[in-house]
């Protein structure tokens, strides 16, 4: 298996982590993608990015002032400085001995734990085992939560159209639409969002 | 307490009457330079005469040579090669204390290396020096004093730039920020001979490698010019009892002399040689010279003072390509220009308290490891040290 590494964990608790990565890792994990935290024997915790923050500094605020930059200072910028860039990551469950589990994990990551994109097959894998973890995901009201679901169901959808289960797609929309039912303005913001995803 | 702040306000009055008399009285002197400016702007070969005689008379002469260019002249700045290399040098360093646990001295320095027209990333290399711990006392009891360190680290800053000089994509420029004459107090300057013939070794090695070596001052206050206008107005008699202690034109600015001459963005004004008793150890193609730049944007002009050896001043092609090297570098900051490759030394370079007690922590281990004594921190630290947030409610 192919894995990718695109950070190592800055910060953690029960419900999320943030990760920090250089800006030259940044085309692997997008938002909405699903990952994991390998940490101990048979025990890794997963989670749904729902933001890709970049940090600006008084370099860069000064460089925004110039008419145009050459490609060298591009360069160095993202390749040589410490230019934080900060992934949001919600904790949706966690394996523990082979079997998935949609709860939130009992411990969190710990600091410079590396982070991995999970693969088609291990998206597959966590997804299908129910819909528990959507309820990590409707939570919090104060991230664009219809717009992370739309984005997390569309790359779950390629990996199980894949695995040649195309009616996850469907069963996900049904039960997001069971839980949204008594949320009218969301509902709308998420059917809004969903709609937007190439079936 | 903090700061007294009625005190202060109860002082701006008397303070910015002060200030403003001040300004007053430069600018009568400012316009006497001016006119003199102007006067010998083509009248050379006397001031170069002026200068040679007051240098037998005055043991500690410091003023500024003309070369061949007239004084007021504006050379604008000439097109960038296609492909070039410019490095900048910068270092920091964590000074001897008796207040740490254990006294150490540590040169960090950083070099970074653009190409420019690659496409690539610039290179950066560090490197960080743990002096020999006998090299932080001094033969004479007592610990090397920041001016010493300051002087080592210059030094090791121009041989960083030498030890990665070797296949550079030509033509090359290299910096460091600051004066490239070497400048320390008296007193703090204990084997600044030694230090002296060392960099002056490293400048020449520099030169053999065809490296283009400058210094680059930011906001120069420098009067070398008026201190040389200084020296025309003077008979005779003046000159055999002139002392620099006592000046008739003193905060007179080259910028401010200069200024209206570079009104547009690139322009540099003509080279000057430094005279001065350290200068004088600048010898042959090693000789100081310096020149101004106007290096802001359209309507704010930002003058920065730029020495070079001698071997590049008499280069006019030479002159030309760090003077659009700089250009170049400086627009690179946009509103606030200054060379961005400097910058990303000083980045590099710095170090941080933090970094400074890791350090600390290291010897600190290593002499436990191997059971040499280890002393407390000075209580007077130990304090400053303490978290400054409220630990109570009253």
């Amino acid at each position: 298996m192919n894995e990718i590494e695109f950070g190592r964990l800055l910060r953690s608790g029960t419900t999320g982590f943030v990760v920090g990565c250089r800006v030259n890792q940044l085309d692997a994990p997008s938002f909405g993608s699903l990952v994991r935290v390998p940490l101990e024997d048979g025990y890794q915790v997963y989670g749904v990015i729902y933001d890709i923050h970049i940090e600006d500094d008084g370099l860069v605020r000064q460089l925004i002032t110039a008419e145009d930059l050459p490609e060298e200072v591009l360069q160095d910028n993202r390749e040589n400085r410490n230019v934080p860039v900060e992934i949001g990551v919600m904790a949706v469950g966690y394996e523990k001995d082979s079997r998935v589990y949609h709860l939130l994990p009992p411990r969190p990551p710990l600091s410079l734990d590396s982070i991995y994109l999970c693969s088609p097959s291990e998206i597959v894998r966590f997804t299908g085992a129910g819909f528990g973890y959507f309820r990590h995901l409707l939570r919090d009201r104060d991230k664009p939560v219809e717009e992370l679901l739309a984005a997390h169901l569309m790359a779950a959808r390629s990996a199980h159209i894949a695995a040649e289960n195309p009616g996850w797609f469907q069963a996900a929309l049904e039960e997001l639409t069971a839980a949204l039912r008594d949320d009218y303005p969301r509902m709308m913001c998420f059917l809004g969002a969903a709609g937007e995803i190439d079936v | 307490m903090p700061v007294n702040l009625i005190d202060i306000q109860n002082k701006l009055n008397d303070f910015s009457a002060q200030a403003r008399a001040r300004k007053e009285k430069i600018a009568v002197r400012h316009q006497e330079v001016t006119n003199l400016v102007e006067a010998y702007a083509h009248q050379l070969d006397e001031l170069r005469e002026r200068v040679s005689q007051a240098a037998e008379s005055v043991p500690r002469l410091r003023c500024a040579v003309p070369g061949d260019e007239p004084l007021t002249v504006a050379v604008p700045c000439p097109d960038l090669p296609e492909t070039f290399t410019v490095m900048a040098a910068d270092g920091s360093q964590i000074n001897p204390s008796r207040h740490a646990r254990v006294e150490f001295c540590v040169i960090n320095v950083a070099v970074v290396k653009m190409v420019r027209g690659s496409g690539l990333a610039p290179k950066i290399f560090t490197h960080s020096q743990l002096l020999d711990y006998d090299s932080v006392f001094l033969p004479g009891g007592g610990m090397l004093p920041e001016g010493m360190v300051a002087l080592k680290r210059d030094l090791r800053e121009r041989e960083a730039l030498a030890e990665l000089a070797g296949e550079l994509v030509p033509p090359a420029v290299s910096m460091t920020d600051g004066p490239l004459e070497l400048y320390r107090e008296p007193q703090e300057a204990g084997d600044f001979d030694q230090t002296l013939e060392r960099y002056l070794g490293v400048l020449a090695g520099l030169r053999q490698r065809e490296l283009i070596t400058l210094g680059y001052v930011d906001k120069p206050g420098g009067d070398l010019i008026a201190r040389l206008l200084e020296l025309i107005q003077l008979d005779a008699l003046e000159l055999a009892s002139y002392t620099q202690a006592r000046r008739r034109y003193a905060g007179v600015s080259d910028v401010s002399l200069l200024s209206p001459f570079l009104q547009h963005p690139g322009d540099r004004s003509a080279v000057f040689a430094i005279q001065s008793e350290i200068a004088r150890r600048f010898t042959g193609d090693l000789t100081l010279h310096f020149f101004y730049l106007n290096v802001g944007l359209p309507g704010r002009p930002h003058l920065a003072r730029v020495e070079i050896p001698g071997w590049v001043a008499r280069d006019p092609a030479l002159i030309g390509t760090l003077q659009a090297v700089l250009v170049e570098q400086a627009a690179m900051l946009g509103t606030r220009p200054y060379p961005y490759i400097l910058h990303r030394a000083h980045e590099e370079a710095i170090v941080t308290l933090l970094e400074s007690e890791h350090v600390e922590e290291m010897i600190v281990a290593a002499f436990n490891q191997r059971g040499i004594p280890v002393e407390e921190k000075s209580y007077k630290q130990y304090h400053k040290d303490l978290p400054k947030t409220k630990t109570r409610y009253q």
